[in-house]
């Protein structure tokens, strides 16, 4: 599957959501589920300092007794972020996925921020593919 | 590949919780073990009443409910359980979770539960798949009679 996630992006859309890192670890699960996503970019003005998902809510807040309203993004988020470029392929964001154990990867073009790739958006690109190839066996199947 | 060639590399092994335990042991388990989302059964041989996933325990604090060592897993879970066959391929269990938006699926050979395979498996089996053909595709160009080592899937 050698689509490029640039591809991907302009099926699903660049739009990006995101929460402050000084915001409480109660906002980011509030939006998360507004949004049906299960990661948010933080930022801390225009600059991206990390991701928050679902489970870091779980292993560090639930877990630990924290309270979400009195918790900040910035305690619980990953700051060392794994990305993707738009020129990098689908299966090249499936291996990095697999390797480091993240759901969530960002894209970053030319050092921007252009959009955000999940696990479901590679997964749906994969049923997507794979459909539109039969379609073009079948197309050249019946043309002869 | 089929998802019982899925699960016969990873684990058979499922993780269950009764309906009346609370949402502060479902974390304790998750994280224990390291996965997504647990069974709901309320004795070993018992029906599966369900799932609860990470996504339900986000869903019942977003809701602003009881804290969440009260909340019992009987009110977060999901009922409707979607599941896969054994003899499925990944590509059915890929449809599955894109339809359903669902991360993980029982799977199940005709009434018995054969395991459980989440988003993440699916994934590293379709790229371990994808490796091996381009491997064999390979080497069928580069020629050569002898007998090719077929790395392991």
């Amino acid at each position: 599957m050698h689509t490029k996630i640039q591809t991907l992006l302009d099926r699903k859309g660049h739009e990006v959501h995101s929460i402050r890192a000084d915001q409480t670890v109660f906002e980011a699960i509030a939006q998360m589920d507004t949004l049906h996503v299960g990661g948010l970019i933080v930022k801390d003005g225009a600059r991206v300092v990390g991701i928050i998902t679902e489970r870091d809510y779980l292993r560090k807040v639930i877990l630990k007794g924290r309270s979400s309203k009195e918790t900040t993004v910035e305690t619980i988020m990953t700051r060392d972020l794994e990305s993707v470029t738009p020129d990098d392929s689908v299966e090249d964001a499936m291996r990095l996925m697999t390797e480091k154990r993240c759901r969530h990867l960002p894209v970053f073009k030319d050092g921007e921020l252009d959009g955000i790739v999940s696990i479901g958006d590679l997964v749906k690109e994969i049923i997507v593919g794979q459909e539109s190839e039969i379609q073009v066996f079948k197309d050249y199947i019946s043309s002869r | 590949m089929l998802l019982n060639n899925v699960l016969d590399k990873k684990s058979k092994e499922v993780h269950t919780i009764s309906s009346n335990a609370s949402v502060d042991d479902v974390v304790t388990e998750l994280v224990r073990f390291n996965i997504g989302s647990l069974l709901v059964r309320d004795s070993p041989d018992g029906p599966i009443l369900g799932i609860i996933t990470e996504r339900d325990i986000l869903r019942a604090l977003a809701a602003h409910r009881a804290p969440l060592e009260q909340l019992r897993v009987e009110t977060c879970m999901s009922r409707d359980l979607i599941t896969a066959q054994a003899h499925d391929d990944i590509t059915v269990a890929m449809r599955l979770m894109t339809t359903h938006r669902v991360r993980h699926l029982p799977v199940v050979e005709g009434e018995v539960l054969y395991g459980i395979v989440s988003i993440g498996d699916i994934v590293k089996a379709h790229h371990d798949e994808l490796e091996l053909e381009n491997y064999l595709m390979l080497s069928y160009i580069q020629g050569g009679g002898s007998s090719v080592a077929i790395p392991s899937a």
